[in-house]
């Protein structure tokens, strides 16, 4: 009895480590990419590679301060982010409650073409955008990638959102307007501040998939508009691949996501799976 | 519940947001369309442009120059090669982490990161760490003596691949962990009762509890990874040679650098329609399967 | 194709040397007038990451101080800043006033009129002062922007590819600098068995544009052919075209791990890096590679000519200049800036911040010959190039197509290279397209 017990413990043990080793797998990578943003020019190409045995220097990230300009990249990237995010949250929450709340002709029809409408890929349209942006004097502004990312936001932020709208009770708003509520205030004093969970977390997700998007950005922006990603051409420069720089520029530009990732991560899952699961 | 209410105001709740999106979509379809039937170089105006009807769809399909049914089986390639290990490894972490009571919550912030980053740098980086002295090959000659060609045509998919599966198996393994906590402890305990092993059990109440959401989880990734450019675009532009030319590479290089907007947009339409059918597919074959369930 | 008067050019770098100008006073003067019509405008300018550009930047706030133009530079890679122009070509409208532009891409802008035609700036005396100097330029690189009788960018940085090699390592082990390809063959086999963690030979082979640049080195040599040079049409069918591409694969074989994904950081990497003994490629890396805060073997280089093939030996003319877009609002205040940055008068501060010459005065200088060690090599490539051109070759086609062309080249060619189809086959594929491009 006691040996399997102790066998029992060990194989637990040797499964936690296991688990253990895994996660620290996935979050080796990034952790590693931190770190290089700290090393000098010959330190990053060490072969083998420096792990924690270097002097770190800031002085990858004052480059890009000074000589890139990041801060501007940043703030175009913050600019359309939150934005985009805001406006699709205002068309996108009025149109779930529908979906959630009333039957209507052609309903899962109208759901699905959401769906389908959102499956363009960026990189085939991009071209025929970029004759859109310049036939409306829109090149390379702020507002047109505010406004084509949309298309992909609206769809998706509907199909996030409708779980969170379908988990609180009809009956709860039924009640209010037995009372005396119209709908529009049983949801704003009822509905709305039980979803509020939701709601961020699939505005955060929105405002991820826009800050992190590459392909549209790259090609429908210039001096004015130019987005963080789009700087990765930055850093194949004729005095070779400036890895110092660009990784300092990946720390700096992958922190606010990670950050608001971790926020929301409780309702993460749901709204990944459109509602098909609860809670993370 | 619901309430047919004034019939009137689904619509009016749903119309703005169903005019932006078609809209757009339309607007952009449309110019798409009508520049697939178009011969036109990237750089010439757009009045400029030939109409040639379906040319540009014959050559990409039939023509012994083009190399558009490669770019389309190496993106079934990337599909497959992603999806299947993404979903077998998911499901296996999603198992072990499972287990853990305490750490639990510490490992799924860990994993959310791989998912949130910017593809883009991630490419990037991915190039610095599959170069011949980057990291992955230090990890390789410390285990198994020798340093792989990532950038040599055998193993540059490969290269992609792996960066696909780090940055999405957190994605399957979230997802999968959230429908564990949520199955019912009864049933293991009725089949402990009834002397099952843990694989019976597995296979037996976890997998068909389970599958309505590994399928929503595989139609989610799958309309999205028939799209995926970013990372590819950063680490080896669709090369070397077409090794990494996925469709939209293969569009993108088409487009801007074979400056042949025609036979780009053509090749996108197929792409589009390619992405469509495949999902609804799968939709549908998701729907039956929960039927029977 | 006779569009470079490389014989001149080497008379006048011959007799070239600085001449004391009263510099001082002529700008001072220059500087005013610019002042007075032009305070406070706004020059907006397009460049590629570049030595050059690097000189430009240091150049730029004496600039700012003396005219009161304010001057923004947009920096981007390369391929992007391609990309870029063409986008802004098909459109018809621009976001610069200058846009730095490369010989391969001149036809294309300057045929669709995006740039200005330059010969009413030059010739204007009052638009351009004595100390610019035009004809000091190097025709070589200036007729690059030639384009229909008239010249669309001012050159600023002309390249040609020499060969670079490791004057401490050849030393040591007794070598020659390789005079033909097939010794350079031996010589790149030799450092992979007889060097540990050195390669042979590096060079950038990733697929696209810098393939073919790549390519266009060893086309000639071989006796290969983009077009031919009576008809202009294309012909790369020709024996030494597959010839030059078997070659490559096997020089590939002694360069390092993952060249056929190298762009040309990460070939110049290598070499600064000491991970290959040898590398052909631009002679805009000199610079780089003598930069001991970035290179590892800085002061161990030696720069020699390009071995020759069956056919000769040849090398290739290439390079930037500042073009002023038609659309420009502010064309006085950007011509004075563009005569600013590629004036003679100037020259010192841009070499002695790392410009790329390209100016007879420049090269012809005794000081700076010693201080430039591939100086030689420099002139002896651009020999090789003239000795291309007479042929009525060169590894640019002076055509609006040219884009498209070099795309054919650099993924049928990167395909072949890499063995994921067969040499002949590639050249088969890529002979159908041209004649789809180009007409047969």
């Amino acid at each position: 009895m006691a040996g399997r017990t102790t066998m029992a413990r060990l194989g637990n043990g040797l499964l936690d480590l296991f688990t253990f080793l895994i996660v620290a797998g996935f979050l080796f990578p990034y952790l590693f990419m931190v770190s290089t943003a700290f090393k000098s020019r010959l330190e990053t190409f060490a072969y083998p590679p420096v792990w924690l045995d270097f002097k770190p220097t800031f002085e990858n990230f004052s480059n890009i301060f000074s000589d890139l300009n990041i801060l501007f990249y940043m703030q175009n990237s913050a600019i359309i982010a939150i934005a985009s995010t805001f406006l699709t949250m205002l068309v996108a929450v009025p149109a779930t409650y529908a979906f959630a709340r009333f039957d209507f002709r052609l309903k899962e029809a109208a759901a699905f073409a959401f769906l389908g409408l959102q499956m363009v890929p960026g990189i085939s349209i991009v071209f025929a955008l970029f004759f859109v942006a310049q036939s409306l004097g829109l090149y390379d502004t702020h507002i047109f990638l505010i406004l084509v990312y949309l298309l992909w936001n609206i769809p998706y932020a509907i199909w996030m959102l409708r779980g969170f709208v379908q988990a609180i009770p009809a009956d709860l708003e039924e009640a209010a307007m037995i009372d005396g509520c119209t709908r529009f205030q049983a949801f704003l004093k009822i509905t709305l501040p039980l979803m509020m969970g939701g709601l961020a977390a699939t505005s955060i997700l929105i405002f991820i998939g826009v800050w992190n998007e590459f392909s549209l950005a790259f090609f429908l922006t210039s001096l004015q508009s130019r987005t963080m990603p789009t700087t990765i051409g930055f850093f194949m420069t004729h005095s070779g691949i400036k890895w110092g720089p660009m990784f300092a520029t990946a720390t700096l530009g992958t922190l606010p996501v990670v950050v608001f990732g971790l926020i929301v991560r409780r309702h993460f899952v749901s709204a990944l799976t459109f509602g098909a699961v609860k809670g993370g | 519940m619901t309430s047919r209410g004034t019939s009137r105001a689904p619509l009016l709740l749903i119309t703005p947001a169903f005019a932006v999106v078609f809209v757009l979509a339309a607007y952009s379809l449309f110019w798409l369309i009508q520049l697939s039937l178009t011969d036109l170089t990237f750089g010439q105006p757009f009045d400029q442009g030939v109409p040639v009807g379906l040319e540009n769809f014959r050559w990409l399909l039939f023509d012994p120059s083009s190399t558009f049914w490669p770019a389309a089986r190496l993106t079934g390639i990337y599909v497959l090669g992603t999806l299947v290990p993404e979903l077998v490894l998911g499901l296996g972490i999603a198992l072990l982490l499972n287990r853990q009571m305490r750490l639990r919550s510490v490992y799924t912030a860990a994993l959310i990161i791989p998912i949130v980053l910017m593809p883009a740098m991630v490419g990037m980086i991915a190039r610095l760490y599959f170069s011949h002295d980057g990291l992955i090959n230090f990890g390789i000659e410390t285990l198994a003596g020798v340093k792989l060609n990532w950038g040599g045509r055998e193993l540059a998919l490969m290269a992609v691949i792996l960066v696909d599966i780090w940055e999405w198996t957190p994605f399957f393994i979230l997802i999968l962990l959230a429908g564990l906590q949520t199955l019912p402890v009864e049933a293991y305990e009725a089949a402990k009762v009834d002397g099952a092993s843990n694989w019976q059990a597995f296979r037996h109440i976890t997998l068909p509890m389970l599958l309505p959401l590994i399928l929503t989880a595989l139609v989610l990734r799958f309309m999205d990874v028939l799209r995926i450019f970013d990372v590819i675009f950063a680490m080896f532009g669709g090369g070397p040679g077409t090794a990494t030319t996925t469709l939209p590479l293969y569009i993108y290089r088409t487009t801007m650098l074979a400056e042949d907007v025609g036979r780009g947009s053509a090749a996108s339409v197929m792409l589009i329609v390619m992405i469509v059918a495949s999902t609804l597919l799968l939709v549908r074959l998701r729907q039956r399967v929960m039927f029977q369930a | 194709m006779t569009m470079f008067r490389t014989v001149a050019a080497i008379g006048a770098l011959t007799l070239g040397t600085w001449t004391s100008i009263g510099q001082a006073q002529d700008f001072d003067a220059w500087a005013e007038n610019v002042r007075a019509a032009n305070e406070g405008k706004e020059v907006v300018v397009a460049v590629a990451s570049h030595p050059s550009v690097e000189a430009f930047k240091t150049m730029i706030p004496a600039f700012e101080e003396a005219t009161g133009i304010k001057v923004t530079l947009d920096e981007m890679e390369e391929g992007q800043l391609g990309q870029k122009l063409t986008l802004e070509v098909s459109s018809g409208t621009t976001s610069y006033d200058a846009v730095m532009t490369a010989i391969e891409r001149n036809p294309k802008v300057a045929s669709a009129g995006y740039i200005e035609p330059l010969e009413p700036w030059l010739n204007d005396p009052e638009k351009t002062p004595d100390w610019f100097d035009y004809a000091d330029i190097l025709p070589a690189y200036s007729d690059m922007f030639l384009w229909d009788g008239q010249h669309y960018a001012i050159p600023f940085a002309g390249e040609t590819v020499f060969l670079f090699y490791r004057k401490d390592l050849f030393e040591k082990h007794g070598l020659s600098v390789p005079s033909t390809y097939d010794e350079l063959l031996e010589t790149a086999a030799f450092f992979d068995d007889n060097e540990d963690n050195v390669n042979g030979v590096s060079f950038r082979a990733r697929l696209g544009w810098e393939f073919t640049y790549t390519w266009s080195i060893f086309l000639f040599p071989f006796d290969g052919r983009m077009v031919d040079p009576e008809t202009g049409k294309p012909d790369l069918t020709a024996p030494g075209t597959a010839a030059s591409l078997d070659y490559m694969r096997k020089l590939a074989e002694h360069a390092p791990v993952g060249v056929e994904s190298y762009s040309f950081p990460e070939a110049w990497d290598a070499f600064m890096l000491g991970k290959a003994a040898m590398m052909v490629e631009a002679s805009a890396a000199a610079p780089e590679v003598e930069n001991p805060d970035k290179s590892l073997v800085a002061g161990n280089v030696g720069y020699a000519p390009l071995p020759a093939g069956p056919a000769g030996a040849f090398s290739g003319v290439w390079g930037w200049g500042l073009g002023m877009t038609a659309a420009s609002e502010n064309k006085d205040a950007t011509w004075a800036l563009i005569t600013y940055l590629t004036g003679r008068g100037t020259q010192d501060d841009y070499l002695a911040n790392g410009g790329i010459p390209s100016r007879s005065s420049s090269l012809g200088d005794s000081a700076l010959q010693a201080e430039l060690p591939y100086y030689g090599a420099t002139l002896d490539t651009l020999k090789q190039a003239a000795a291309l051109n007479e042929k009525g070759l060169g590894v640019v086609l002076p055509l609006p197509e040219w884009g498209q062309f070099s795309d054919i080249m650099g993924t049928d060619g990167a395909r072949a290279f890499i063995g994921e189809i067969p040499v002949d086959e590639a050249v088969t594929s890529m002979q159908a397209q041209a004649e789809d491009l180009l007409g047969k």
